[in-house]
């Protein structure tokens, strides 16, 4: 042995020490991952520049449409030029609003030693959003319940590879639209602890996400505390809609963070171009965050998109696509010249089922968003069918594959370079290393090793029931919901929430009961 | 555990075995040395030494790896700690004339080079308490021959990772058959394209899909062999 190994603490306790110490292994919770590898980059600075004017060209000459008073009457108290719905904008106002955003900010949790930093420098997952139908642990399809939403979220919460919980990952379709907002808050809030995505749509709906929110965390700690996402879609070409934009200015009053995503249908709903659709989604998201700053100067905001291209065979979605791949390297470029932090979609696929389709689609999908180092990985748990089902046990497996990218991002480390040099001398030509002292004190952290994919012999396979990747995940979806411990929440928050939900239910609409 | 001392010598034998297996499990060469040297001095049979309290470690080492609990770096700290006792034990069973638990010829044959999972093999027949023999890579028939003859092991295992390189392996089977001495001994094959049917095909006694399984196949076939000699 070597100096590595100090004689003082050899003895671990043999056999009973060991067992129960790999028993009680877990994987802690992700926490702030900073990125160390340099972004990969798809066009020149100059050719950046183009897309960069173009969108400015778009702004001032096309304008695009806000289609609300609030913001129609904002924009033209300082200044813009603005005729009917349309909105041109010169480049210096964009420019000056957009220089106003935080370029990083916190997300709380109810843990308090859980703190997520979002900037350019990090990566931080979130699970799926708005499956109206899930693929349950049996497997089977169906439409989604309430149950199953408080499954995903008890998921969410087990599984250490999530920041941010997807408030509607899907959709509770046994409780009445009117109502459901209120419900998915509720389970966000009781089943996990994590920051969450609330509700958007509409004036009255934020504000009930931020009501509850503000039972949950306290008003006063929200005053200076984000812990509440508000996704904000974008209807491409070029129209932010009142709907959303009512939702907008609700989160940025309440000093809670926004996701301005523009929704490129490449081909559909933007050119059939890759740097002309760049140019376009830019011209979108530019809209939406100045506004936000003109809205509510200094807000939590992070440049969005969502992506796909358009198969011109049926018109359906696509993901996974190189076309898509390559807008995520230009707007991850675009982003860091506004010093912004940006949301790419992590784990999407078109696939029926969780098969080899799906694999490919996230896996390139996961990669390109890596590889042009973007902030948040959206739709990272669960994400099949184009986003028409959450499949429980993709959910888990992009749990892991969320670990194996939270690594490839941190990028390479040199802390153990010169004693792992050493283990070269001492093994020199032809020797192995597994036996090695420094292999014996490193390898656990020096490679990952995941739990489904599965890297056994044949044989051993075959041992264990020949199970393909969707049935250990299913397996494993159903033995994590088994072990499902809820996050601590007081019970007189608990009972606040109930009576708000009742309350709301009952001034919404009460004869839906 | 690890920061209260443990005087060896304090121990009573059963407590001292107990520790011996724990200090195996952690991979502990000195500690390994300083318990064997302690029952030999109590007046423990060489043979008992090897088999309570070195054999029975490694054969809870050996579970624990083929259930996914201990790793391959951990394992082959405590196949070294068992060769370090048995490096102790060795003369004296030898002079004492116990029984082995076998000795075995092994190398990667002719025309391959991949030589990690037969040094794991290797390492962990050692650390089980056989002897072992190691070729190393690129082994002509000949040199398994004249292995065979000067070392006269119970075991000949063979590995191989190119399946361009594992039809070699009936090539040394059959030269055994011709020279009418495939009989004597256990013949052993592994490596990563193999599997049950091809060892079958080529006239071996097991396909060994890994270390784990070697040792455990190596140990079933050695009881079969002293049972075999003792009943003739």
């Amino acid at each position: 042995m070597s100096a590595i190994d100090s004689p003082a603490t050899r003895r671990r306790g043999g056999r009973t020490s060991l067992m129960a110490a790999r028993g009680a292994e877990k994987t802690p919770r992700l926490s702030t991952i900073n990125y160390a590898i340099k972004p990969v980059e798809a066009v020149s600075a100059d050719q950046l520049e183009r897309i960069h004017l173009a969108s400015l060209a778009i702004l001032r000459e096309i304008g695009i449409d806000f289609r609300d008073e609030t913001a129609l009457r904002q924009w033209r108290e300082v200044g813009a030029d603005v005729r009917g719905e349309r909105v041109h904008l010169e480049p210096d106002m964009i420019m000056g609003l957009i220089s106003k955003a935080p370029r990083s900010f916190e997300l709380r949790s109810r843990d308090p030693d859980q703190r997520v930093t979002i900037s350019q420098e990090t990566l931080t997952f979130g699970t799926m959003q708005g499956a109206p139908n899930v693929r349950d642990v049996n497997g089977v399809r169906r439409s989604s319940t309430m149950e199953d939403l408080r499954d995903v979220n008890r998921l969410t919460q087990m599984l250490p590879g999530f920041h941010v919980a997807g408030g509607f990952t899907c959709e509770p379709t046994d409780i009445a639209v009117p109502w459901r907002h209120l419900h998915i808050n509720r389970s966000s809030l009781v089943e996990t602890n994590l920051p969450y995505f609330g509700l958007t749509t509409g004036q009255q709906r934020a504000e009930d996400s931020i009501a509850m929110a503000r039972i949950a965390y306290g008003e006063e700690f929200m005053k200076s505390n984000a812990v509440i996402i508000g996704q904000i879609s974008g209807n491409s070409p070029l129209v932010w809609d009142a709907t959303m934009l009512e939702g907008l200015r609700v989160y940025a009053e309440a000093n809670q963070v926004v996701l301005l995503s523009p929704f490129v249908l490449g081909a559909a709903n933007t050119p059939a171009d890759v740097a002309a659709t760049a140019a376009q989604l830019n011209a979108e998201a530019l809209a939406g965050l100045a506004y936000t700053q003109l809205a509510v100067p200094g807000t939590k905001m992070i440049y969005g998109q969502y992506s796909v291209s358009v198969s011109m065979r049926s018109g359906a979605p696509m993901s996974g696509m190189p076309e898509v791949s390559l807008l995520n390297v230009l707007v991850g470029q675009l982003a860091r010249r506004y010093g912004i932090p940006w949301r790419t979609t992590a784990s999407q696929s078109s696939a029926k089922t969780f098969d080899p389709q799906s694999g490919y689609e996230s896996a390139i999908a996961y990669m390109s968003g890596a590889t042009a180092k973007s902030n948040l990985f959206l739709h990272a748990g669960g994400w099949d069918e184009a986003g028409l089902v959450c499949c429980l046990a993709k959910f888990v497996a992009d749990a892991e594959q969320n670990l194996l990218i939270a690594k490839y991002a941190q990028g390479v480390s040199f802390d153990h370079f010169d004693d792992a040099l050493e283990a070269i001398r001492r093994i020199g030509p032809g020797g192995h290393y597994l036996g090695d002292a420094f292999t014996l004190k490193r390898f656990k952290e020096a490679f990952i090793s995941p739990e489904l994919l599965d890297y056994l012999s044949y044989e051993q396979w075959k041992a264990k029931g020949s199970k393909d990747m969707a049935q250990r995940c299913r397996e494993k979806a159903k033995a994590t919901l088994e072990s499902y411990e809820p996050p601590q929440i007081d019970v007189a928050v608990r009972e606040e929430l109930d009576a708000f939900v009742a309350k709301r239910q009952n001034e919404i609409s009460p004869s839906l009961a | 555990m690890s920061d209260e001392q443990i005087f060896l010598s304090e121990l009573s034998d059963d407590e001292l075995v107990q520790q011996m297996h724990d200090d195996l499990y952690d991979g502990l060469k000195e500690e390994i040395e300083e318990g064997t040297h302690i029952l030999l001095e109590r007046g423990w049979a060489p043979y008992k030494v090897l088999t309570e309290a070195l054999v029975e470690g490694m054969r809870i080492v050996g579970e624990d790896f083929r259930d996914g609990i201990l790793f391959v770096p951990e394992v082959l700290l405590s196949a070294n700690a068992m060769k370090a006792g048995m490096f102790i034990l060795r003369p004296l069973l030898a002079a004492t004339g116990a029984p082995k638990q076998g000795k075995m010829v092994i190398g990667t044959v002719k025309g391959d080079i991949h030589d990690i999972g037969k040094n794991l093999v290797g390492m962990m027949m050692e650390g089980a308490g056989f002897d072992v023999i190691d070729l190393g890579i690129n082994n002509a028939v000949e040199k398994y021959m004249a292995a065979l003859e000067e070392h006269q092991p119970d075991i000949i295992g063979m590995s191989a990772l190119l399946t361009t390189t594992m039809p070699y392996m009936k090539v040394v089977i059959d030269t055994m058959k011709e020279k009418g001495i495939r009989d004597d001994y256990v013949v052993l094959v592994g490596g990563a394209p193999l599997n049950e049917e091809f060892g079958k095909a080529v006239g071996a006694d097991a396909y060994c899909r890994d270390a784990a399984v070697a040792v455990e196949t190596a140990k079933d076939f050695m009881k079969r062999r002293h049972n075999t000699r003792s009943d003739r």
